[in-house]
């Protein structure tokens, strides 16, 4: 039960990342032709962030769904909530709440989706994967895990 | 064991909610492409490329004779000069400005022989930009064809041209030295002369050609002679008293000179020494005057320009009323032409035959280039600005209007000429509105009270979508935007600002999107302002769309620039 459990959460993980990969490359190419801003944290330019973003969340993604090993797929989806939760609190802590509006713009537009809830649904899905990775960690197959990887 | 591929082969709910959610994603965009407008680009690009931009110059230079025209418009890659024999009712290419290194006064139609048999242009032999080296070319007033090539390595942005007679010319450099060109008896064109030392001081205007052997011109209250065999300048008039406004030489050798005082203006003819007995000249006659000569006049009532043409009689001034737009005008003998377009087309150049009273049009625009594009009628209103001052607007409705629907609106307060900008607004859906100046500078400083006056009016509008309300500007419209918004907040969703004047930095809840149209090699603004407001704009949640075009001046100069401007606001309304 608890395997299926993990299982369903690597498989919409995957996908969660997949979408929000998809989405992003989506939102860089529909940017295409105008200047984009500089990233405040990073100091580089959004298409940047967005195709380096996009990348990893792809890769992440692949691993979730085609990957064998579960620890890497653990560590890979912590790692990545985190860094993302991580960055956006950096930019709120830099330059505010509505800064993910001016950023992240693309995206928002490409879908015609209003910015706020662009931002929601990218927050929910990262929340979403910080929480399920750390209770995966902390259930018994976590601890079969960590013997596993003793052993 | 089982291999890697299998086991991924195995995960088929995980690859089945991976194909789900990629194909939601990209559907969803193509879901959104799919609800476009159709042809939109096209239809952009279409109305880019009439050119005309409404603030370009697109300057025409009849002949004295009415037998032809010389006339600039934006071509591919700059602005090109062509001329128009009426007989012929054919137009020719002459020459080209580029638009990377434009300036102004590096070609120029410099003016027609009095006879029309010639008329001279002043042309970049060198045509990058850089180092100037200039000549002036001489065209054939009959056909266009060049007859005369001249190396004009003292021509500058200040110099001054005349024609003395249908066989020479004199023009200046920038220190007020002349050079005097002939056809030589071989038929070849020639520098004759030319006088090192400066003839006059820096606050010279109106060189004239008095005869063929000497030119005269204004300092101040003073008009002054140059004659070429002496080599000497002297003073032919002064008033300490009054104005001079102007001069001009009457055909029999006298001056005729506009002045004023404090009760108003008058003409003074002046035989000047040499043609008087008197040393000093002779006054022949002074004339108050509030009818100085031919002359035509440009004003907007009720939201229609008209023409008032005063032909230096006692008759009743001609008037002339256009539905349409004007960009520029000359009058030349009983003939008014003007470059502009009626309400429901394209730019072209018109001909107003002051006898007569008809109009015609002697260069079209574009109309046959235009397949997926509808040209949109706008509409005729009057309203009150936020000051009670009546105040005209125009207002182009979408095309495919459903009387059920709301549309979003652009407003602005701008010079009523050609753009296509509205134009491709109402193609893509949306209402234009804006109140009408005359001129650029006339009223430009009521665009807060103004715009304030329209989006009143028009938002008791059924149709008009109050959510989506975007304010337009061009260059120095956008300095006082941000007070209509302090008045006002949160009635804008966002803003269009071309090549602004000054980018005030609004809070998102203000407005949340601004287009933004900019050029590399703008002197006015420089693009570090943008990039600089792109950065502040992010901070705050706008998302700025910027264009910034490589080669680009404050203006528009080819029809590439217009183009790729017109495709780029396309886009950002289809994105709103």
């Amino acid at each position: 039960m608890q395997s299926k459990a993990i299982h369903w959460f690597f498989n919409s993980a995957g996908a969660l990342l997949l979408a929000s990969a998809t989405a992003i490359v989506v939102g860089n190419v529909a940017g295409v032709g105008w200047v984009p801003p500089h990233d405040s944290l990073l100091m580089i330019s959004m298409p940047i962030v967005f195709w380096i973003v996009g990348a990893i969340e792809m890769a992440v993604g692949l691993v979730c769904i085609f990957g064998t090993k579960d620890c890497l797929k653990f560590g890979l989806i912590l790692w990545l909530a985190t860094a993302f939760l991580a960055y956006q609190i950096g930019l709120f802590w830099t330059v505010g709440l509505r800064s993910f509006d001016g950023y992240w713009g693309n995206v928002a537009v490409a879908f015609h989706v209003p910015p706020d809830t662009t931002r929601w649904i990218l927050m929910a899905m990262f929340i979403y994967l910080l929480i399920g990775s750390v209770i995966s960690l902390l259930w018994p197959p976590a601890s079969k895990f960590q013997k596993d990887t003793k052993g | 064991m089982i291999s890697p591929l299998k086991q991924m082969a195995s995960n088929r709910t995980g690859l089945c909610l991976a194909a789900v959610s990629v194909l939601f994603v990209v559907g969803w965009r193509l879901y959104i492409i799919a609800g476009e407008p159709a042809h939109w680009l096209a239809i952009a690009s279409e109305l880019g490329s009439v050119g005309h931009s409404e603030y370009s110059p697109h300057n025409i230079f009849p002949s004295p004779d009415n037998t032809c025209l010389l006339y600039e418009r934006e071509t591919e890659t700059g602005i090109g000069t062509f001329f128009y024999g009426v007989a012929s009712d054919r137009s020719k290419f002459l020459f080209e400005q580029k638009e990377v290194g434009y300036s102004e006064w590096r070609s120029r139609v410099l003016g027609w022989a009095r006879d029309s048999s010639l008329v001279a242009c002043a042309v970049p032999a060198n045509l990058g930009p850089g180092m100037p080296s200039e000549e002036i070319v001489l065209y054939n007033g009959a056909y266009g064809d060049v007859v005369g090539r001249v190396p004009a390595g003292e021509y500058a942005g200040y110099s001054q041209f005349t024609w003395l007679s249908p066989q020479s010319f004199a023009y200046s450099s920038h220190r007020q030295t002349l050079a005097v060109v002939k056809q030589q008896p071989d038929g070849q064109w020639a520098q004759s002369h030319f006088y090192e030392q400066p003839i006059a001081g820096p606050k010279w205007q109106g060189l004239k050609a008095y005869s063929p052997e000497s030119v005269v011109w204004q300092e101040g209250r003073a008009i002054w002679k140059f004659e070429f065999d002496s080599a000497s300048s002297t003073k032919i008039w002064d008033s300490p008293t009054n104005k001079l406004e102007s001069f001009a030489c009457a055909d029999d050798g006298n001056l005729r000179l506009h002045c004023s005082d404090k009760k108003g203006q008058y003409t003074i003819l002046f035989a000047p020494p040499g043609k008087s007995a008197d040393p000093k000249g002779t006054i022949l006659s002074n004339v108050r005057d509030h009818n100085p000569g031919r002359r035509a006049r440009l004003s907007m009532d009720g939201g229609l320009y008209t023409f008032t043409i005063e032909r230096g009689t006692n008759s009743e001034p001609t008037r002339f009323v256009w539905e349409g737009m004007v960009e520029n005008y000359k009058l030349v003998g009983d003939e008014l032409y003007f470059t502009g377009n009626r309400a429901s087309g394209l730019p072209g150049i018109w001909q107003y035959d002051i006898n007569l009273k008809t109009v015609r049009c002697l260069v079209p625009g574009p109309e046959e280039d235009l397949k997926y594009a509808t040209v949109v009628t706008p509409s005729l209103g009057i309203c009150t600005n936020a000051r009670e001052k009546e105040i005209s607007y125009h207002l182009w409705q979408p095309i495919n209007f459903s009387p059920g629907k709301k549309y979003p609106i652009i407003i602005g307060q701008t010079h009523y000429t050609w753009s296509s900008f509205p134009q491709i607004a109402a193609n893509d859906g949306y209402y234009f509105a804006t109140v009408d100046r005359a001129t650029w500078a006339n009223d430009i400083n009521n665009w807060p009270e103004d715009v304030l006056g329209l989006y009143e009016t028009l938002v008791k509008h059924t149709n008009i979508d109050t959510n989506r309300v975007f304010f337009y500007t061009f260059s120095a419209e956008a300095l006082d935007t941000a007070q209509v918004l302090n008045v006002k907040p949160g009635i804008c969703k966002g803003a269009i600002l071309i090549v602004p004047g000054a980018v005030p930095i609004w809070s998102s809840e203000q407005l949340s999107k601004v287009f933004i149209a900019g050029g590399l090699d703008d002197d006015l603004i420089r693009p570090k302002v943008y990039t600089n407001y792109l950065s502040e704009a992010a901070k705050v949640g706008i998302t700025l769309r910027l264009i910034l075009q490589p080669g680009v001046q404050h203006l528009p100069n080819s029809l590439a620039t217009e183009r790729q401007r017109a495709q780029q606001f396309a886009r950002f309304l289809l994105e709103n």
